[in-house]
């Protein structure tokens, strides 16, 4: 119980260490979508219910720390968190391939949604932005996801609410 | 109640999705931001705060770690132009002052009535037992043994040795040194043997000759190898209480052979 009392203290957190350290880091150039890929982590791996709270906290974190509308985020992640859990409860979920292949298309659609909202809201077209700066984080974001996931699964063990199996149907 | 349990799963995605588009609506229609927001923002901007802070600290490091190897680059740079600019100078004033050593070797050999020759000094044995120096001119120059050298402040010696580009040069310092001398002032005539480091000593005054110290001795130009009337030394010690007709007679050369560089040989004959 404390665990998931602990976890949104722990997402705020890693929320503020991907906006905050990695665009220090990386100088804003290349993002890492940390927060994305922890909800296709609970779409792996948290049950239906806490999964989906957990991405709707964690995506609002982002809409906190973003600037942009609150619930966008949080909207856009409970939506990914529900199509994870549908897509590898479908696919063999420790396959690498599969996996970077679902986070680059999540982070695609999370751009396109964003991006579509804004251009609903204040009819600005800001459609090359999905290439010049989506495109690239998804990009980033296939190639690490599978480290990640490892990483989240690490520390879910480690923290003695995991195990080390491969990723299973939650 | 059925019909929950059995969409349970569709009802609990359905309101999960429908919070956030409430909370979307919400936010259009009042855009402050809510009490959380506040929170989240006030919690991520103490924590961003300190990583700014150390991202700060760290990125100052480095810089300063950058500036103080461009400094140490530009300290190197610095020292090289200071050090070439150094042997510039170097050169320079040695210029300077051989000029001036040129100047007065001219003014030396404008005023002696005898042809000269103008010579550079390439090697001085003040430290061995026999007191030498070579100049840069031999036989080819038209120099003989024995021509007498001169310096601007006086004898330098006289030639013992010579070669078709060089000539070794007999100090009036070395004892096997006998220049024919006179005390400037009381025309005392003397014998000036060299003595080594001491300088030299005027043999053969009487003990009932006026000699004092500072006096100046000159060559008497007598046994035909020095000219007469050129500066010798100084007397710099006198003991008449020694056993004997003479009195001890201590003369300081004129010439610093130390700083010696540049000579004159007088090549015989008047000038015309």
């Amino acid at each position: 119980m404390i665990f998931y009392v602990l976890l949104p203290l722990i997402l705020l957190l890693m929320v503020i260490f991907q906006t905050a350290i990695l665009d220090h880091l990386f100088f804003g150039k290349v993002g890492i979508e940390l927060a994305l890929i922890f909800v296709i982590y609970a779409g792996l791996r948290i049950r239906f219910l806490p999964g989906g709270i957990l991405s709707l906290i964690i995506g609002y974190f982002m809409d906190c720390l973003t600037g942009s509308i609150s619930g966008l985020h949080a909207f856009t992640y409970v939506v990914l968190f529900f199509t994870s859990k549908f897509y590898f409860s479908r696919i063999k979920a420790d396959r690498h391939m599969f996996m970077a292949l679902f986070c680059f298309v999540s982070i695609l659609f999370e751009g396109v949604v964003i991006l579509l909202f804004y251009k609903m809201l204040s009819g600005a077209d800001v459609s090359l932005n999905i290439l010049v700066f989506t495109l690239p984080r998804a990009g980033v974001g296939a190639v690490l996801c599978p480290v990640l996931l490892k990483i989240f699964n690490m520390a879910e063990v480690y923290l003695g609410y995991g195990n080390t199996r491969p990723f299973e149907r939650a | 109640m059925l019909f929950f349990k059995r969409y349970r799963t569709i009802i609990t995605a359905f309101i999960l999705v429908l919070i956030p588009v409430i909370i979307i609506f919400y936010s259009l229609k009042y855009p402050s931001a809510s009490v959380v927001r506040n929170l989240v923002m006030e919690i991520s901007g103490s924590v961003e705060f300190g990583i700014t802070g150390l991202v700060d600290g760290v990125r100052n490091v480095w810089n300063r770690y950058i500036f103080l190897v461009e400094l140490e680059d530009e300290n190197r740079r610095l020292k090289e132009q200071n050090a070439q600019l150094l042997g510039e100078l170097i050169k320079y004033r040695e210029g300077y002052l051989e000029a001036k050593r040129l100047q007065n070797i001219l003014e030396l050999k404008r005023n002696t009535r005898y042809p000269v020759i103008g010579a550079q000094v390439i090697n001085i044995a003040q430290a061995s037992l026999f007191k030498t120096l070579m100049i840069n001119r031999g036989k080819a120059h038209g120099l003989k043994v024995d021509m007498p050298v001169i310096a601007s402040k006086g004898i330098v010696g006289r030639i013992t040795e010579i070669s078709w580009h060089t000539a070794r040069v007999l100090l009036v310092i070395d004892v096997n040194s006998n220049i024919d001398a006179l005390i400037q002032r009381t025309r005392t005539q003397g014998i000036l043997q060299g003595s080594g480091f001491k300088g030299g000593t005027l043999k053969y005054v009487l003990k009932s000759a006026d000699v004092s110290l500072g006096d100046v001795v000159i060559s008497s130009g007598m046994g035909g190898l020095f000219p007469k009337e050129i500066l010798l030394g100084t007397v710099k010690k006198i003991d008449k209480d020694r056993s004997g007709l003479f009195q001890y007679v201590e003369v300081s050369p004129s010439v610093d052979f130390n700083k010696l560089e540049e000579v004159l040989v007088l090549v015989g004959g008047d000038k015309k």
